[in-house]
């Protein structure tokens, strides 16, 4: 408490801005991966291919001012195509590392899913560790580091489903849907207009990374109340009870609400947080976390009906107020 | 009554009887025909009249009125109500002093205990009853109103308990929203949720919204709670309840229709015209303007003449005050100050003043009535609500009755000096272009439209009065003019006239104002457009191919799994011997096959193949979805 978040949620709502000139449409989803990256968070963004994924995420790298690459995941890629190896340099006449495109600031891993579990799981370290092991050495990555993941939902052929471990390294899924008709209808006039409404070089810098790390720290310092803070853990208790989950969501998870919590309270330039910051991303941080019974799943159920089930059964802290007493 | 009569008296008094043949003497008998009309049923009717008042039974009391027996039987049944017999009064008798001081203790200590309430709760004597009156405060049942609720958070407030008081504010909105079937209380639901739900009732947002961030600020930031603002709050959430009271109670204050000259009720006017018609005059009426293309013999206007040259469009008609300024007499029937005030100017007819006196004014200037006209009668009861506006005519009847003294309106008007008499000097005076004008003819100004009502022409007193007041006016049966410069006449619609007079005005401009309110808030759009959410429920067979797919992937382990799952699914599907049957036969497979199918699934260890067994169930789930 004491800290002043309007500073915070000017220049939060000035990143979004300045994304969605790029990005046109689904500002809610440029809202989340910006709480995500604020939170210290990696996404992975679930979408049919054409919806602007790859857009977003370089109009974020841009428009924050970090170091950005891309990796493009395919069957063949190995580990070391991502972290890096170790290479005998004959000038040298000893093994040199040579950095794998992960020691960036903002990586892109693009259908992270169609390579390999062994590749995938080359970027748990990363992702949780912030660091990279090779040969018995461990280098630590350029600060911020987030990984923004995506993956095509519709072609099964020749993907490898993430591993639970690392879905779980994911702050958020989002799902990005097709634009709207008239977000589409603003992107194709703009196109006719010749005005290139998808060039990520309009995007300008708004922050620089050293920026984004205060921002991050200072998200970090937002007040939680005892009471939100039993709220989450009620959430995340209950997502495990469900007799339709088979695996619950991670403490992990909880820390995760909190973490989203405590940003999103801070890009509305709130010292304190409230159980709307909690409940807003809930289903983002939970649904991907959830494993529900084959039963459930053959019935229809989805994690996401888990979470909204969870979230409607479960009382805000405050409501009591509210709740008349009998005599 | 005890002074007007007096006065008519004194009016009347001392007119010669007229001896001349050509006198138009009134004619009671015609006069009192107009009564006998269908339209007039308020003098027939058993029922009580509409309009009843005392002042229309103080009428229908008089001895000599007996031409509308209705209005005076309507008068009866009201009378032993109004005045109870003095003998059957129940009375206290010794009881009645010991009574009156008990009420006033009574009263006093109740003003006292309410004193005390103001100033907050007492202190607690005891512990204990502190604890009690803490249970009780912290009870609301579930079914008080949320105006309750509301008026026990000011409470709290006024106790300097603000967190009770904005707990209550929480349970009166949420209660206020599910009374308005907004939302039903849901402990799950945060502030946010609610707001989202308040979109369309952007008047219950609006107060929804600040107890949210106090709220919010109050339990999950640094805890403190702004006083003001809740104060402010809750005149806010009061303002919300009070909000539709006041909606309702001025939707049914309207005012009723003031009197016309096309209504038959009690306090119309309509008999005055007809019964001039009875006399033999040609009476035609007009709305606003009068025609200007004929002359009359007399106006006869029911208008507000205080007005100036600018406001003639909103009282009196232009026209009337072209006649006026013309010379032509004319009768003003409004509801003015004083009795019947005339402005005695020169008549454009060339008949002689008659040395008569009406109303306190001199023989020598009677503003040119026809002096055959003037009734040799001590008494003329008529009815006006006056008492309180002849408050300073009465100071100076002294010298009316002294009779010595000349007085014209203007007379009396320059010798009386206060704020009544300057107002009657100035009645027909306005102003036109920075020029003072006064009407240059006699004017007869009827204090109070009433006075020629059908109900007070009931009486024949009265309407010897009217009629022949109006026939010195206009003494040789010729034309009449009326102008309803405030009102509309009677054009024939049905029902018009009820309409007009019914209060349901205020209540149209605000359904009309609230309709406009709806699609000013329906036209908005209210934060940012999204998609529409896509359903995330998948078809069944979706999910089984799905299975499929991952089981497929997985190797023999997976693909035994697959069919143990898909048959536990389809199990409750086909249970029904005819429903598997038909669907059986629908695909093509022998019911046996299907029958073994399912039982294969429960086969430990498996000994049928079970891709064959999948690819049967598989078909099952398609196409028994």
């Amino acid at each position: 408490m004491g800290e002043d978040f309007s500073e915070f949620a000017e220049r939060f709502a000035s990143v979004e801005a300045e994304v969605q000139r790029v990005f046109l449409g689904h500002e809610d989803v440029v809202h989340g991966v910006l709480v995500a990256i604020l939170a210290r968070g990696h996404v992975l963004l679930e979408g049919v291919p054409g919806v602007g994924k790859t857009l977003l995420v370089r109009a974020l790298g841009r428009t924050l001012g970090c170091s950005h690459r891309r990796i493009q995941f395919t069957p063949d890629l190995m580990p070391s195509d991502v972290t890096g190896s170790s290479i005998y340099s004959e000038r040298r006449g000893d093994f040199e590392f040579r950095k794998g495109p992960i020691f960036t600031q903002l990586l892109l891993a693009d259908e992270v899913n169609r390579a390999p579990a062994k590749t995938q799981s080359s970027m748990l370290e990363a992702m949780q560790e912030r660091a990279v092991t090779n040969d018995g050495e461990t280098r630590v990555l350029p600060e911020p580091f987030f990984v923004l993941a995506t993956q095509n939902p519709i072609e099964s052929a020749g993907t490898y489903p993430l591993p639970e471990a690392q879905l779980d390294r994911f702050l958020f899924k989002i799902t990005i849907t097709h634009p709207s008709r008239s977000v589409e209808t603003k992107l194709l006039r703009s196109l006719r207009d010749g005005l290139a409404p998808m060039d990520v070089s309009r995007a300008r810098p708004v922050v620089t990374s050293v920026d984004v790390s205060s921002l991050q720290d200072l998200a970090e310092k937002v007040h939680v109340d005892d009471r939100l803070v039993d709220y989450v853990v009620e959430l995340v208790a209950k997502t495990r009870e469900s007799p339709l989950v088979q695996v619950g969501a991670s403490p992990r998870a909880a820390i995760g609400l909190l973490r989203t919590a405590q940003v999103e309270a801070a890009a509305e330039g709130r010292e304190y947080a409230i159980p709307d910051d909690v409940k807003q991303n809930a289903a983002w941080v939970l649904g991907h976390r959830i494993i529900l019974q084959p039963d459930a799943e053959i019935e229809g159920t989805t994690a996401l009906d888990v979470v909204r089930n969870v979230l409607e059964s479960t009382p805000v802290p405050g409501a009591e107020a509210a709740e008349a007493q009998p005599e | 009554m005890t002074i007007l009569p007096a006065l008519m008296s004194l009016c009347f008094l001392g007119a010669p009887p007229v001896q001349n043949e050509d006198i138009l003497y009134f004619d009671g008998d015609a006069a009192a025909s107009v009564f006998e009309d269908e339209a007039y049923a308020f003098c027939r009717s058993d029922h009580r009249p509409r309009y009843v008042t005392l002042r229309t039974c103080a009428l229908a009391s008089l001895p000599s009125h007996g031409d509308c027996p209705g209005l005076a039987s309507a008068c009866d049944e009201l009378t032993p109500a109004k005045e109870p017999d003095q003998a059957t009064t129940w009375s206290l008798g010794a009881w009645a002093e010991p009574l009156r001081w008990l009420v006033l203790v009574v009263l006093l200590l109740l003003l006292a205990n309410q004193l005390r309430r103001l100033r907050g709760p007492p202190q607690a004597k005891s512990q204990t009853e502190s604890v009690v009156r803490q249970l009780r405060r912290s009870v609301i049942l579930p079914n008080t109103p949320a105006r309750a609720i509301f008026e026990e958070a000011e409470n709290a407030l006024r106790g300097d308990d603000p967190p009770r008081a904005l707990a209550l504010v929480q349970q009166g909105l949420q209660r206020y929203i599910q009374d308005q079937k907004i939302l039903a209380f849901d402990p799950a639901l945060t502030h946010r949720d609610y707001l989202r739900h308040l979109r369309r009732r952007p008047e219950l947002a609006a107060v929804y919204r600040p107890f949210a961030v106090m709220a919010n600020r109050m339990r999950f930031g640094d805890g403190a709670v702004d006083r003001n603002g809740l104060v402010e709050l809750l005149a806010r959430c009061r303002s919300l309840m009070l909000g539709w009271v006041m909606l309702f109670s001025v939707a049914c204050s309207g005012e009723p229709r003031p009197p016309s000259f096309d209504s038959h009720e009690p306090n119309g006017l309509s008999a005055l015209i007809d019964m001039l018609r009875a006399w033999g005059y040609e009476v035609e009426l007009f709305v606003g303007e009068v025609d200007p293309d004929t002359d009359y013999d007399l106006l006869i206007a029911r208008t507000v003449p205080f007005v100036n040259y600018d406001e003639l469009g909103g009282s009196l008609s232009y026209s009337v005050y072209e006649r006026a300024l013309e010379g032509w007499p004319m009768v003003i029937l409004d509801d003015a100050e004083a009795l019947v005030q005339v402005v005695d100017g020169p008549s454009r007819r060339s008949t002689p003043a008659a040395p008569s006196t009406l109303y306190g004014l001199s023989r020598t200037s009677s503003c040119g009535v026809d002096p055959r006209f003037f009734l040799e009668q001590e008494e003329v009861s008529l009815e006006v609500p006056f008492m309180e506006e002849l408050g300073w005519l009465e100071s100076e009847l002294p010298r009316i009755e002294d009779s010595t003294i000349e007085m014209t309106t203007h007379a009396l008007a320059s010798r009386i000096e206060n704020e009544e008499t300057r107002s009657i000097a100035n009645l027909y005076t306005f102003r036109f272009e920075d020029t003072d004008y006064v009407v240059d003819t006699c004017v007869v100004h009827f204090a109070s439209s009433a006075l020629a009502s059908n109900e007070a022409l009931t009486r024949p007193e009265n309407r010897a009065f009217v009629l022949s007041l109006m026939a010195g006016l206009a003494p040789n049966r010729g034309r009449i003019a009326v102008v309803d410069a405030l009102g509309l006449a009677n054009d024939g619609e049905p029902n018009r006239a009820q309409l007009q007079s019914s209060p349901a005005l205020p209540v149209l401009l605000q359904l009309g104002l609230c309709l406009l309110l709806w699609y000013w808030a329906r036209g908005m759009s209210f934060g940012v457009l999204r998609d529409p959410t896509q359903s995330e429920e998948r078809p069944f067979v979706e999910h089984a191919e799905a299975l499929g797919g991952h089981y497929a992937a997985s190797g023999s382990a997976g693909i035994h799994h697959l069919v143990r799952t898909l048959a536990q699914a389809l199990g409750p599907r086909v249970l029904d011997p005819r429903r598997a049957q038909a669907l059986a036969k629908e695909l093509g497979v022998s019911h046996d096959l299907m029958a073994q199918s399912l039982a294969a699934t429960r086969e430990e260890p498996f000994n049928t193949d079970p891709m064959e067994v999948a690819k049967v169930l598989s078909r099952l789930i398609h196409e028994g979805r």
